[in-house]
């Protein structure tokens, strides 16, 4: 969740943010179709709601993607160039994603309070635990 | 923290090149990068691929990169 922090460091009010990290963290579980409608109930612009419809059939069904797909991002005013790009960073940040999880990176201390904010559960907690190194 | 042991910043020639200006900037490695240090080759690699697409290095700007960079993570429900 470091990049939420630099999303509010871009200008992206806080609550919206928190708002963004909660409803994709707990409907990424479920799916497209629960992600996609938890973007409805954010207050979006256009362009960036297109884009994010993309971010989650990539991330979470990238076998389903069809060139329509596509299509939405350049209907939406991406030229091809920026459509590529999002794919780039998508891809970017699941490769980090998985760095993180496959070998127990866990958030450094300074970012804990801020982390703790974004999660309406005991997230913190349990990342702690998660990331701890059993003596063998 | 990792699950791993992890080499040193400077513990050998690449590694003290790859991560100069984190010290530079008197700032620690990013965990996330840190935890590349095994492999300096793959360090190398990612950094690389991070400068062109991410931090302000694609076409889509800053504010959008860290949008879909916050997106996917949740998605994901990476902590990190």
């Amino acid at each position: 969740m470091s990049h939420a922090g630099f999303l509010r460091d871009e200008g992206e009010p806080q609550e919206r943010v928190i708002a963004l990290v909660r409803a994709l963290t707990s409907a990424g579980e479920h799916g497209v179709e629960a992600a996609t409608a938890a973007l409805e109930d954010l207050s979006l612009g256009d362009r960036d709601r297109v884009l994010l419809d993309y971010v989650v059939r990539l991330t979470l069904a990238p076998r389903g993607l069809r060139r329509d797909d596509l299509q939405d991002l350049l209907r939406a005013g991406l030229s091809e160039r920026e459509a590529h790009d999002v794919v780039h960073v998508v891809c970017c940040f699941s490769y980090m994603n998985r760095l993180a999880d496959g070998l127990g990176v866990t958030l450094p201390e300074d970012r804990w309070a801020w982390a703790s904010s974004l999660y309406d559960r005991p997230a913190l907690a349990q990342h702690r635990a998660w990331g701890a190194r059993d003596p063998r | 923290m990792a699950w791993i042991d992890l080499p040193g910043d400077e513990d050998s020639p690449r590694l003290a090149r790859l991560t100069r200006s984190y010290r530079a900037e008197g700032r620690p490695v990013p965990a996330v990068v840190a935890i590349m240090k095994p492999s300096p080759r793959t360090l190398r690699a990612v950094l690389q691929l991070n400068t062109a697409v991410t931090f302000g290095g694609s076409v889509l700007g800053r504010r959008t990169e860290e949008l879909i960079a916050t997106s996917v993570s949740a998605l994901n429900d990476c902590f990190y």
